[in-house]
Order: structure tokens, then C-alpha cells, then sequence
């Protein structure tokens, strides 16, 4: 307190006397009564009869009168210029030379470095010495330093910022030299402050001495921060891992880590923490695999220095594949083909799952397509542009693609497949199965040692021919081809001839797969490694760094750098920043990857460390109290005048706009439109929209129904059931989708296709209903067969089956022997079993119109007469009954998946365990 | 008739319009005010030309001979009856409505305005005058007097179109014809001997009245505290008082001396004198307003 009061001093302490006036203030306030309450009032020739007597003013009330003298007196004070900290004055005559390191690591504590620098001005300005400023960061138009008077020098201080460049003292110490001539002219002892950042420089010794023979030398350190350093260290397979450095070891320190992408979404947030006695410590950001190619800047974000900034470029990415599917949850994912390809290739790439035409617009070098069978002509545009671009696509063949092939073969396989009658399930049954044969001697996989442990089972035939056998880039031991491969434009196409899965081969088992499966990586020229090598293309600066670490506009006087210039430290030619396109800039970073750091050591020279405390003007902030009182006392004036009615709302208003914290930018997350968040917090059935209305209110009002149903008989209680419509809204949220089917149906677009298909995939569950059982009487064609033919052969959809009598449909809530609708006379059809997705089928097609069926009015009565619909075995109800159970047993299936096939054991389960009691 | 400058058609043209914006409201309370008290058309009850029976009286010499009701001399032998009906008449009550601009003012947002209540209830004594059979008119310089149905809205009109916002506060003097009935409304707040040489020059041509005074609550109970100046309802004068409350006594006793000096010349006059606070209901002084005005009183007796 009393070195407080030390401390305290005032430039014109005579203003002081004026607090004497304050008990005449006090008097004066005293007499002047407050403002009067205004009325309007008609009755005037009444008042003006009262004889008024004598005005004695309402008394002000104490506080009011209180408030009034502490603004006086905090004027008062204000005025006499009151001054914490007050630099002594320092009486020697000579020039005082302020040398500066302005560079990053000196923007850590810049404020230190304004602190003593006023403070040293402020007393060179008591002595009325002259000041010359030496800056010792580099810069791309170096000012030649001049002598300055103590208020040009704060101009200079004031227009200084620590340039995102490492000190160049030796530069400081030229131009000192060049300016010794006009320095000798000057009188009296000279003194040199050298504020330094704290990092050693090789020249340092040389520098102290060249300074030595210029004056008395003060080295200004820090004493106990220092400069918190930030890296990226080696990076292994998984994570990123940055490495942050300090100088001193003393104190424990805390900070955050924070990965942002180019679009400045928050992608990662990681502790730092440098514990007692350390100077060094590792951070790894754990990021999903797909997003760590996203990282674009990685600060810390409590330390506004270019030193504690790294940024990323395309350079430092892995190599990105791209898968189609789910990886999500699902328990059978040894079942899952990405699952082979993704363990195979862990350690070398990142992945993304996808949909296919967002993998084409990323930056993927290889898409693998694993058991695909038709690709919209869309899609297969876009890949076909993608390889000509440079892009490999490998596919691996399967029970769909065998599908798919059956009449001609689809697109984008390398070499035509031998479809025809051959039916889904087997391309070819051997009597044994066939080892690896051999690999073609221009194929990729050349170098490879042909392996003698793997067995091939089954595989997708191609039909023999020259071109066949040129396109083989491996084969089995009769020669038929296992990989086959094409070449074209700058990419390639190729296809594994089995499953990415060991159902049909072993040599997903292999070590030669992880070996295959890098080479054909390697093919792709979209491999992060190949990204811009050219040297003659230049990149103009995008965004640059100032020594702070805030981004900004570039300088004009900057010119563009090569790719191999930024593999360089940056320099004032070069700041750092991003360079080139927005797209896929690249980053010069402020610290190269192998410099060190050391702490400044200076010996035989006056130390000093840099002031907390610099010299604290408190005029302002006592102007600034008296004007808040002010306002005060104003409002309370009005208040007691009452005349506070409008007022007070306007200033409660403005108290609460006020901003009170900082104005961040704020993390970019997407928009989740409502209907899909209503549908996602509570789950219900969906039918698709098909533009007739009367066949969507038929739609709506039989999942009503049949909602209604499920929350009186069953656990699922879903919501009211809504209409999508298949290209705008999101379907992933819908477990369960009706889609009744009419001869009109027109074929949706690609996106419809493509959404389709991903609902299909991620596990929803579509009921196509073409509404003509009656009229497809032994099996005729109808015109709502042929509409959802159409459709379907759009559509990649496994392989298809009548229901089987034990399917899980017909057991998932109810035993039913059918599926029953409002007509039962063709067969239905699901997915053949033994397939993808559990075997659960994501597709059931009929015609029985079971909307129909279900539909009831709002009193319960049918809406649809019933057809001629056979009563199915099992089911003892009315018809209506065995319907209603029928699309119980089909949601429970959306929902459980095949979980009641696992109960179809349940007897010989139990007779087991009964027998081994 | 002279045609109108363009202008004063127009300043008239909005006036009417600015009116006729209210008028429906005011109609509608009137009507409602009005339509709490049921009125037929009243006798005068005594012998005079009109419709219904009166009473039968022996003849006299000089009655004419078509006056005789036969059918009643026949019932009784030797003596005539002449059959007379009650005498019904129709009254003209002349009002005049304060145009003064002291009469906006209402103390309470929930309070109406004294013009407005004023209005209100000069409209619901036309409306009750009129459906009585009564002639009703503006004491305004016009003498235009209005009759049956569409009195009350006639009525209205003129008394919307007429002036306000004046500083004028007392009646006009003007000639009208002896037996008929003005009534005043006003705040009063003027001069009293102004508005006691008006009255005395109408009384003096035989003339019967009443005076309605309309005031704000505040202005009788007069509610401030503390420091407070009071400015005039048009901005012209400013009253300080220190400590208001120490004068609110003398205020509340000189507001009785005025009312008083009212209550004091209506009584001289032979008049009525009728006050109404804007916090009550517009019904409240209408019954003994329009049993002042009507021979309604006597009807009860």
C-alpha cells in the first residue's frame, strides 16, 4: 500500500488546492433544488387563485448531493495529472539508442517491450536527450534508424509491430555504423538499450561487443516468461503430433491446441501442458481419419505469436481413400469388404467414407468399390472424368456385381465379364480351389513375389480374348485373370476378380493384399506426394502472417514464390502465410522444421529485466469514472423528477446489448433442416410422395393406421407418419419407407437414386408396392411392373428371391406363413440371403397394396374394399388382421434387422441346454 | 352559396374526415348510455292537441260542437261530454359542449377524456331527447334544431365539425325562442361571472337550463407531491410549486368555492346544476341529466 502510494505521483500538483473548494460545492448544491416534475392540468383558474408562499426548495437528497462532489473531485484529481510509476529522471546528456527486437518471439510479451520502451523515452524526455530506434527484425524495405526527439520516437514505437522473422542484429549493427558520424556530433555519454526477445542468435557475441564500443550497453530480458514454440514433430501413423517448446523450464504452463480447417471450422482441440523443470513436450491431435487432411491451421490459442502458429498444405497430407458405405456400428464388419481394405491400408493412408459423387469432388487419390454392381450414368461420367484426371478406381467384384453382369457388362470394369447364364452366386464351381498363378511383367505388381498361400474360390470370369489377357495384371494358375487392370488418361481402372472379403478368397488374408493394394495407390498421380512439383509455377501470397499470428491481407510489394522457394524459411520476401489458390494453397511456415532455439546468454553487460509495471497515466481513467458518475447523477436526477418512464427501459436496453464478451468468431457447424431433426428426435414410418394425391392420402392414412397398430400391440411407438420427397430430404433419419408405386411413375433423378441407394445401404428398409396383384393374374406384365422395373434397374440393389417360407419376415413379431395385403396373389420379393447388410433385406417389392389395406377413416371404418385375398396359413384374423400383422412383422424387421432368425434357434437351444442339465 | 377556396374545401374535407374517425365510437357509447334509460313518447300531462285519450269533461259553452263524444253523452242522460286529448308537445333543448382545448385532458390513460366523455354524453341526451320527440340542437350561432330518427346522428356531426381547440369557454349569446331548455357543458374552469352573465341572459328570456361539469378526478382530488410544476393544457402558462402537497388544501377548497358559486347561480336561476367525474360511468349522470331536461320527473311523481 504505502509503495502504492509511493508510486502515485502528479505532473501539476497545484490543480490539487482546488479540493478545497469542495465544502463551497457542497453548499452551493445544496440551494439548487432538483428539476420539478412537469404536469399539463387544466384547472388553472384554480391555481391561480392559491397565493404560493414562499419557495423553499425540495431538499436534494444526501447521496445525490455525495455523488455530485466525488465528480468534482474526481475532476480535480484528474487534472492534476496523476502518474503511478513515474520514471525517474535519468540526468545524462547523451543520445539514448533503443535497440529493439521486434521479431515473433518478441511479440509473445510485446506489451513488455512498449512498456520499456515509454518508459525509457519518458526519461530521456526529462533529460531532453535524443533517441534513436534500432529495429533488428528484417524487413523488405529497411528504414535507415534516425535521431529522433523523445515525441517523434513515440511516433516510431507506435507504428512498430514484431514482424514474423527471427532477428538479424548484425543489420542493426550496420546501420548503426552508418549513422556513427552524425551520433559523435552529439554530446555527452551515450546509452544503448538492447530489448531483447530472448532467443540466442549465432552473431551475439559479436554483436554485444560491436555495441560496446558505442556506449554503456543495458540488455533488457525477460526473467521469467519466454517464448512458447510450436512444431510439428514426426508424424506417425495415426495422429498428428506437434511438438511445443520453451526456453526456461521454471513454472508449470498451460495452453490449448487448436486445429482448424481452411474454412475455419474447429477440427480438433487438444490440452497442452509443460509441467515444472520442462521445456519440451509432444501434443497429438487424435483426429478422424478423413478430417486430418482437413487441417489447415494449428495454433495455441493463448499465445498471439507466428511462433505458436503451424500451418498445413496439401504436402503434409496422406494419401486419402475413398470408400462408399457405412463404416458406422455395424457388428459384422468382418462381413464388410471397406473393413479388409481399410485394415490393409491403415498405416499408410487416410480414408473417407463417402457417397460417390462427393468422393469425385474431394481430394481422394484412389476410390475403391467394393462389390458394386451399376453405377448411374451420372456417377460413371464423373469417375470416368476423375481417371482421366488421374484418379484410380479399384473395384472388387461380389455377389452384386455378378448380379449386375448377368446380361452385358456395366460400366467402368476393365474387361468385359463372361455374365450371361451364369447365375448369381458362382461365376465358376472348381473341384479345388486355384492358387495365384503369376503376375503379368507390365502390370504393377511386377515386382511382387508371387505368394503360394493363396486360394481363390470363386471369382467373376472375363470372357477370354487378346485384350483380356493384356489387361490381366495377375492371374490364377489356369490363367485366369484374378486382377485385371486399364490404363487410362492419366489414371487407372482396376478390378479384383473377388470379394475385398475371404468369402470367396483367401488373399484378403494375404500380406501380398496390403503389397497390392500400395501399388495401385502408388498409380494414382492425385497422391498428395505429386501435388505441384513444377518449378516454374509461382504462387501469389493468399494470406499472410504478421508476427502476432493474425492472418492478413497480403502487402502488395510481396512477389509470388515457387513451390521450391517455400520449402525455404520464411523471409521478408516471403512471409509466412498461404500462397496460390485458395483451394490447395501452400504455407511457408515462420519457423523451419529444423531450426533450434536456445535461450539468450549475455555476459559482462548490465542486465535488466523488463518492468511489470510501466508508468500508468491515471487522467484518463479518472475522467472516465467522473463522466460514468455523471451519467449517474443524471439518471437519478431524472429519476427523482420522475420523468424516468421512457428512459429507464432505453437504459436497461442499452445495458444489455452491450456487448460483454468478445466477439468471437464463431465454429462453422452445418444446417440440419427441421423436418429431418423432428424425425431424428422422434423416430416414424415415411412413404414417398408420388404426386397423386389421392394415393398419398391413401399412403399417409395406412401408416396411420398401422402406427396406431404398432403403439397398441408393440414397444415401437412411432410418430404420426410423414411424405418424403426422395431428392430433397434427408432419409437417413426414416427407418422405414412406403413407396407404392403407380404405371406414371416416372424414374427419379440421379440425386433420388443416389439417396435411395444410401437409405437402402445404411440400413432402411423400402416396401415397393405396384397395387396390381389382382391384375397380374399368373404373372402378366402390368404398366405398374414395367414402372418399377424402370426404376429399379437404375438402382444397385442385390440380388433378389421370393420370400422364403421361414423368412424372418414372416416371424419377427407375429408367426405368419405370407405377407398378406389387400390382394394376395403373386409372390413377394426380398433380397437373397447370405448377403450383405446382415442378410437383413433393405427391399421388399409386391403388389398387394398393403396401404390400402391398412388405411382406415377417422372412426375406424376401411377405407379400400378388400381384393380376393387368400387367407394365409398362420393367421387365424379377419383379413385386415393378418395385413396389420403382416406390416407389424415388416417395421419390426426395419427396426430389429434379423434379430427373431436368431430366435428361430431358440427350441434347439434350450433342448441343449436341457440336455446338458 | 359561395364556393369554398380550394383549400378551406380541403382543410374541411380532412376535418370531416378526422371526425367522422371517431364518430362511429362515439355513437356506438352514446347509443349504449343512451339506451339504458327506456323513453316513450311523454305526455304533457294536461289537455292539448294529440293523440292519446286525456280525459272527458262536461261541455261548456264556446267548446265546438265536433269536440262533443257522443257515444259517451249517450251513456248518461242529459249531459254532454267532450272528449280532450293530452297535449303533446315537442321541446327544443339547445346544448351547448365546452370547445375549449382545457377539456382534453385526461389525468389516467384508463380515464377518457373530458371532451370525450363530454361528447359521449351530449350525443346520448340528443339520442334520448330525439327518440322522446324532442327537438335537439348545437348552441353554436346556427339555429338548426334536429328531429326524429336521425337526430342523434345530425346531431353528432355538427357537434364533430364544430369548433375545438379554442380558448373560448363560455356560451354564445343567442336568440332563441322562450320555452325551450339549453344545456351547458363544460369543466367550468373560466371565470364564473362570465358563464353567470350567460345563464342570466338566457333566464331572462324564459328560458330553462341546466349545467353539466365534467372533470378529471385530479382535478378534484388533485394527487401530486413534491416539487412540481404545472403547465396549461395549451402550453401557455407554468405554475411552480415547491411542495406542492402544502397548497393541495387551499386548492381543494377553492375547487368547492367555484363549484359552489355554479351550484349557487343554477339554484338562483331556477336551474340544474349536475357534475360528473371522468373515473365514473357515463351512465351515472345521464338519468338525472335527462330528467332535468325531459318532464321525465314529473312523469314519476
Amino acid at each position: 500500500m504505502i509503495a502504492g502510494l509511493n508510486a502515485l505521483s502528479f505532473t501539476s500538483p497545484w490543480i490539487l488546492i482546488a479540493l478545497a473548494s469542495l465544502p463551497v460545492i457542497w453548499l452551493l448544491l445544496r440551494a439548487t433544488p432538483p428539476a420539478p416534475s412537469r404536469v399539463k392540468f387544466p384547472a388553472f383558474v384554480i391555481l391561480r387563485q392559491l397565493t404560493t408562499p414562499k419557495e423553499t426548495p425540495d431538499k436534494t437528497p444526501w447521496w445525490l448531493l455525495l455523488l455530485r462532489l466525488l465528480i468534482a473531485t474526481f475532476i480535480i484529481l484528474a487534472l492534476a495529472g496523476p502518474v503511478l510509476n513515474a520514471p525517474k529522471p535519468n540526468p545524462g546528456a547523451g543520445p539514448l539508442v533503443l535497440i529493439v527486437d521486434d521479431t515473433w518471439p518478441a511479440a509473445y510479451r510485446w506489451q513488455l517491450r512498449l512498456n520499456a520502451m515509454e518508459t525509457a523515452i519518458s526519461e530521456a524526455e526529462s533529460g531532453q536527450r535524443p533517441v534513436v530506434i534500432l529495429k533488428t527484425a528484417p524487413r523488405l524495405l529497411p528504414t535507415e534508424p534516425a535521431i529522433q526527439t523523445a515525441d517523434e520516437a513515440r511516433e516510431t514505437i507506435a507504428a512498430l509491430r514484431p514482424q514474423p522473422f527471427l532477428a538479424n542484429r548484425l543489420e542493426a549493427i550496420a546501420h548503426l555504423e552508418s549513422m556513427n558520424e552524425s551520433l559523435r556530433r552529439l554530446e555527452g555519454n551515450r546509452e544503448i538499450y538492447w530489448l531483447s526477445d530472448g532467443l540466442q542468435n549465432d552473431a551475439d557475441a559479436q554483436f554485444v561487443g560491436a555495441l560496446k564500443t558505442y556506449g554503456d550497453l543495458t540488455v533488457f530480458k525477460e526473467n521469467v516468461s519466454s517464448p512458447i514454440i510450436l512444431t510439428q514433430a514426426d508424424t506417425e501413423n495415426a495422429s498428428l503430433r506437434y511438438q511445443v517448446e520453451r526456453l526456461t523450464r521454471e513454472g508449470a504452463w498451460t495452453g490449448e491446441l487448436v486445429a482448424t480447417a481452411r474454412d475455419g471450422r474447429e477440427l480438433a482441440r487438444q490440452n497442452i501442458l509443460l509441467a515444472e523443470g520442462e521445456n519440451i513436450t509432444e501434443v497429438s491431435l487424435d483426429l478422424p481419419l478423413a478430417l486430418r487432411n482437413e487441417v489447415s491451421v494449428v495454433r495455441i490459442n493463448s499465445v498471439a505469436s507466428v511462433g505458436a502458429i503451424h500451418l498445413t498444405d496439401a504436402r503434409n497430407r496422406t494419401a486419402l481413400i475413398g470408400l462408399i458405405e457405412s463404416p458406422g456400428g455395424r457388428r459384422d464388419q468382418l462381413l464388410n469388404g471397406n473393413y479388409y481394405i481399410q485394415q490393409a491400408l491403415q498405416p499408410y493412408s487416410a480414408f473417407l467414407y463417402d457417397r460417390l459423387e462427393n468422393l469425385v469432388e474431394s481430394d481422394v487419390s484412389v476410390i475403391m468399390l467394393d462389390d458394386i454392381g451399376r453405377l448411374r450414368t451420372s456417377d460413371v461420367d464423373a469417375l470416368t472424368d476423375w481417371i482421366e484426371r488421374g484418379g484410380v478406381v479399384v473395384r472388387f467384384a461380389g455377389p452384386t456385381l455378378a448380379e449386375a453382369s448377368q446380361d452385358q457388362t456395366p460400366p467402368l470394369i476393365p474387361v468385359p465379364l463372361h455374365g450371361g447364364g451364369r447365375a448369381f452366386g458362382g461365376a465358376l464351381s472348381w473341384e479345388t480351389p486355384q492358387p495365384l498363378g503369376a503376375f503379368n511383367d507390365a502390370g504393377p505388381f511386377a515386382d511382387l513375389a508371387v505368394p503360394d498361400d493363396v486360394l481363390i474360390r470363386r471369382q467373376v470370369l472375363a470372357r477370354p480374348g487378346g485384350e483380356t489377357t493384356l489387361a490381366t495384371w495377375a492371374s490364377l494358375e489356369d490363367g485366369t485373370p484374378l486382377v485385371t487392370g486399364l490404363r487410362q488418361g492419366e489414371g487407372a481402372l482396376v478390378l479384383f476378380h473377388v470379394t475385398a472379403t475371404p468369402a470367396w478368397s483367401d488373399l484378403s488374408l494375404s500380406s501380398i493384399f496390403v503389397d497390392m493394394l500400395r501399388k495401385l495407390t502408388h498409380l494414382s498421380i492425385l497422391s498428395p506426394e505429386n501435388v505441384e512439383t513444377d518449378e516454374t509455377v509461382r504462387f501469389a501470397p493468399l494470406r499472410t502472417l504478421d508476427g502476432f499470428g493474425r492472418f492478413a491481407a497480403p502487402s502488395p510489394s510481396l512477389t509470388s514464390v515457387t513451390a521450391a522457394d517455400a520449402d525455404n524459411m520464411a523471409t521478408p520476401k516471403q512471409p509466412p502465410g498461404f500462397y496460390g489458390s485458395a483451394d490447395a494453397p501452400i504455407a511457408i511456415n515462420a519457423i523451419a522444421t529444423d531450426e533450434t532455439f536456445a535461450p539468450l546468454t549475455v555476459s559482462n553487460t548490465t542486465a535488466q529485466s523488463y518492468s511489470a509495471t510501466p508508468p500508468q497515466r491515471l487522467a484518463t481513467p479518472l475522467f472516465i469514472i467522473a463522466v460514468l458518475l455523471f451519467v449517474a447523477d443524471s439518471i437519478a436526477a431524472l429519476w427523482i423528477a420522475g420523468r424516468l418512464k421512457f428512459a429507464a427501459p432505453a437504459i436497461i436496453a442499452a445495458a444489455l446489448l452491450f456487448p460483454t464478451e468478445d466477439v468471437t468468431a464463431q465454429p462453422l457447424d452445418p444446417q440440419i433442416d427441421e423436418k429431418a431433426t423432428s424425425a431424428a428426435i422422434s423416430t416414424r414410418l415415411a412413404y414417398v410422395r408420388t404426386g397423386d394425391r389421392f394415393t398419398d392420402q391413401l399412403s399417409e392414412r395406412g401408416l396411420t393406421a398401422l402406427t396406431n397398430e404398432l403403439i397398441r400391440r408393440t414397444a415401437i411407438e412411432p410418430a404420426a407418419p410423414v411424405g418424403v420427397d426422395l431428392e430433397t430430404d434427408d432419409l437417413s433419419v426414416y427407418p422405414f419407407l412406403y413407396w407404392p408405386i403407380s404405371s406414371a411413375a416416372p424414374i427419379p433423378s440421379d440425386v433420388a437414386l443416389s439417396n435411395i441407394e444410401n437409405f437402402m445401404r445404411f440400413g432402411g428398409l423400402i416396401l415397393f408396392d405396384t397395387r396390381d396383384d389382382e391384375q397380374a393374374i399368373a404373372g402378366l406384365e402390368t404398366p405398374q411392373r414395367v414402372a418399377l422395373r424402370n426404376i429399379l434397374t437404375q438402382l444397385d440393389i442385390p440380388p433378389l428371391t421370393t420370400l422364403p417360407k421361414d423368412h424372418v419376415l414372416t416371424r419377427s413379431f407375429y408367426l405368419l406363413g405370407d405377407l398378406p395385403g389387400r390382394m394376395a396373389n403373386n409372390p413377394i420379393w426380398v433380397q437373397a440371403t447370405g448377403n450383405a447388410n446382415d442378410s437383413v433385406t433393405p427391399l421388399i417389392i409386391g403388389g398387394r397394396d398393403w396401404a390400402g389395406i391398412w388405411a382406415v377413416d377417422d372412426f375406424g371404418r376401411p377405407l379400400v374394399p378388400l381384393g380376393r385375398s387368400r387367407i394365409t396359413e398362420n393367421c387365424t384374423g379377419s383379413v385386415r388382421e393378418c395385413a396389420y400383422r403382416a406390416g407389424i412383422n415388416i417395421i419390426m424387421v426395419a427396426f430389429t434387422g434379423n434379430y427373431k432368425s436368431d430366435q428361430v434357434h431358440t427350441p434347439i437351444l434350450l433342448d441343449r441346454l436341457g440336455r446338458e442339465r | 352559396m359561395t364556393p369554398l377556396a380550394p383549400s378551406t374545401e380541403i382543410k374541411l374535407r380532412s376535418d370531416a374526415d378526422q371526425a367522422a374517425s371517431v364518430f362511429p365510437a362515439l355513437m356506438v357509447e352514446a347509443q349504449r348510455v343512451a339506451h339504458t334509460i327506456i323513453v316513450g313518447l311523454h305526455g304533457r300531462r294536461r289537455s292539448g292537441p294529440g293523440e292519446t285519450f286525456w280525459q272527458h269533461r262536461p261541455y261548456a259553452f264556446g267548446d265546438p260542437v265536433n269536440s262533443i263524444d257522443w257515444r259517451q253523452s249517450a251513456r248518461v242522460s242529459n249531459r254532454l261530454f267532450v272528449r280532450q286529448n293530452e297535449w303533446e308537445a315537442a321541446a327544443a333543448v339547445w346544448i351547448w359542449r365546452d370547445g375549449s382545448t382545457s377539456l382534453d385532458y385526461a389525468s389516467r390513460e384508463e380515464y377518457s377524456t373530458k371532451r370525450w366523455r363530454a361528447d359521449v354524453l351530449a350525443t346520448a341526451v340528443a339520442i334520448l331527447l330525439a327518440n322522446a320527440g324532442e327537438r335537439v340542437g348545437i348552441l353554436n350561432g346556427e339555429a338548426q334544431l334536429f328531429q326524429g330518427r336521425t337526430a342523434p346522428m345530425r346531431f353528432l356531426e355538427s357537434l364533430l365539425l364544430g369548433s375545438t381547440n379554442t380558448t373560448e369557454k363560455s356560451p354564445p349569446k343567442a336568440n332563441i325562442a322562450a320555452g325551450s331548455k339549453v344545456l351547458f357543458i363544460s369543466d367550468f374552469f373560466t371565470e364564473p361571472e362570465k358563464i353567470e352573465t350567460i345563464a342570466a341572459h338566457y333566464a331572462a328570456s324564459g328560458i330553462n337550463g341546466g349545467l353539466l361539469q365534467i372533470i378529471d378526478p385530479a382535478e378534484e382530488d388533485f394527487p401530486f407531491k413534491g416539487r412540481t410544476e404545472f403547465e396549461d393544457i395549451d402550453g401557455g402558462e407554468r405554475i411552480l410549486f415547491g411542495e406542492v402537497n402544502a397548497v393541495a388544501k387551499a386548492y381543494r377548497e377553492k375547487f368547492s368555492a367555484h363549484r359552489a358559486y355554479f351550484t349557487d347561480l343554477a339554484q338562483r336561476l331556477g336551474w340544474s346544476m349536475l357534475t360528473h367525474r371522468t373515473d365514473k360511468p357515463a351512465t351515472s349522470v345521464l338519468l338525472s341529466l335527462y330528467a332535468a331536461f325531459s318532464d321525465y320527473r314529473a312523469n314519476s311523481q
